[in-house]
């Protein structure tokens, strides 16, 4: 029964998924040819400098692309179950309706830990090419929370959608943008270390206790709330 | 007696303060074919939807196969067919991948019932649910329902969208599938002159309140329609225990009614209405339907 739901997963989202991956892979790929062709043109000691003390220069075309990434995917992968409730069909099924919903969420979620990942490692192993490893864990604490926030807007979309009142959607909508927004405190390199560097495990944290309120939207939906 | 395979007793469900039925009671027998009629608006996609457990009712009690239907464990899901308004499916998906998706949740799945009925359309294999007409994704629907081999089918409006060639074909495959099988039915349907020879038992519910539960025949039967001339008739007559529906129009009258003449007769002296030309009138369900519940 997993197999069967997670083939209709794959069946809505796969171009999303194709398309996401390649915008994320770009991206990655262009800040890795930016990178090597400053280290090419300028003095190492002088980038080290300057990503250190006047903030990253290479890094800031990707924050906002987890967060595109999680946004579009929720959309697409949980919209077509509202419209028209076809998600009746889905809590019709002979499984655990809290089985069935948690299940979706995962595939959505791990299908954004695998773009995430990929982009991690490159980044990270091209990284450590150029720079000392201070200075890459300096990158990886800077990136992580982006990473993240999109994971959670992600998670947050797919309450929305199953969420059945549109008041409790406006509310949940707006909750998640403010905890997106405690994602995107360290807006400078430096900063970004200082903001999250004792913190980073609580927004990790943070995606567990959230996940699981699609099942009380889910509740709601059962319910009939309107 | 027969297993009951749904039992509704006394729901009642509001949305909000707004009361969309009270103290609704009906029985689904094993094997039998339930019709709910109603107009639009009277509560009929509420009761299917209390029915699959897709909302709680406010009062009352809903079993399907003696479980809570609002709690319904996944095996007895797995014995519930479920047909949606408008005969809505994954539209994303196509045809071969819908059957391959829904045989993953079902250990009886019937992959030649579905084949079967796919190949009177003219559609390919690959072809996305999204780009096919309205009776042609009928026909899907009705396919995944039999290929699921349920005991207990529920279709809410199966009649919506579909021209009178496939309303044909769903209700001659359906037909065929529950004499042949022995399955139980519950169905609704705007279109009531479909569900004539379809139904065993129905449950005829308007705005607030059921109007009554009994077998199609004994409705059939019962139900009678007299068109007679009433002699300064007043602008209005109340319904009673007699007269269950009056329409006048000038002078020509048309009563419904579960007496027979003599007592409608009888009835008719009693309120001092003189009459003439009474004659019985034949009906179809529709006409009865429309009767029992009026035009307004």
């Amino acid at each position: 029964m997993l197999k069967s739901l997670i083939y209709k997963e794959w069946l809505k989202v796969r171009w999303t998924f194709i398309g996401l991956a390649l915008i994320n892979f770009f991206v990655i790929i262009s800040i890795c040819v930016s990178l090597a062709n400053a280290f090419s043109m300028v003095d190492a000691s002088k980038i080290y400098a300057d990503t250190a003390a006047m903030q990253g220069l290479f890094y800031f075309d990707f924050r906002y692309i987890p967060l595109i990434s999680g946004l579009l995917l929720g959309i697409v992968q949980f919209y077509p179950e509202i419209n028209s409730s076809r998600i009746k069909l889905t809590l019709h099924l002979p499984m655990k309706e809290s089985k069935s919903l948690m299940s979706m969420q995962l595939f959505g979620i791990g299908a954004l830990v695998l773009i995430f990942l990929v982009d991690a490692i490159i980044l990270l192993n091209f990284s450590s090419k150029y720079f000392p490893s201070e200075i890459v864990d300096g990158i990886t604490i800077t990136i992580l929370p982006w990473i993240l926030s999109g994971l959670v807007i992600y998670i947050f979309v797919t309450i929305v959608f199953v969420e059945p009142s549109w008041s409790r959607r406006v509310i949940i909508g707006f909750t998640g943008l403010a905890f997106v927004d405690v994602y995107h405190l360290g807006t400078i390199f430096g900063g970004t270390i200082y903001t999250y560097s004792r913190s980073w495990w609580m927004f990790v944290l943070f995606l567990f206790l959230i996940s699981p309120l699609i099942l009380w939207s889910g509740n709601n939906y059962k319910r009939g709330v309107k | 007696m027969k297993n009951a395979v749904v039992q509704v007793k006394n729901l009642t469900h509001h949305y909000g303060s707004r009361l969309i039925f009270e103290n609704l009671n009906f029985q689904i027998n094993q094997g039998s074919i339930f019709g709910l009629l109603g107009k639009n608006g009277t509560g009929k996609t509420t009761t299917i939807n209390i029915l699959n457990g897709f909302l709680e009712p406010t009062s009352g009690k809903c079993l399907v196969f003696d479980e809570d239907s609002y709690k319904l464990s996944p095996k007895t899901k797995s014995r519930v067919g479920f047909l949606i308004e408008g005969h809505i499916q994954y539209s994303f998906m196509n045809i071969k991948q819908i059957e391959k998706y829904y045989s993953g949740f079902y250990p009886n799945w019937k992959k030649e019932a579905y084949w079967e009925l796919l190949r009177k359309l003219q559609v390919t294999e690959t072809q996305k649910i999204s780009k096919m007409s309205c009776g042609q994704r009928s026909q899907i629907a009705l396919g995944l329902l039999l290929a699921q081999n349920p005991d207990l089918l529920i279709l809410d409006d199966f009649s919506m969208g579909l021209d009178a060639g496939y309303r044909r074909l769903f209700i001659d495959y359906l037909t065929d599938y529950i004499h042949a099988e022995g399955k139980t039915v519950f169905i609704t349907s705007h279109i009531i002159q479909d569900l004539e020879d379809l139904l065993d038992d129905c449950v005829i519910i308007d705005y607030k309140s059921v109007l009554m539960t009994m077998p199609i025949r004994d409705f059939m039967s019962k139900f009678k329609h007299f068109r007679c001339i009433l002699e300064n008739p007043p602008s209005s007559i109340n319904k009673d225990e007699i007269i269950k529906n009056i329409e006048i129009i000038k002078n020509k009258t048309s009563i419904y009614t579960f007496a027979d003449e003599a007592t409608l007769l009888q009835h008719l002296e009693k309120l001092g209405l003189k009459h003439s030309g009474v004659q019985q009138v034949k009906m179809s369900l529709e006409d009865a339907f429309i009767g029992l519940t009026g035009k307004y």
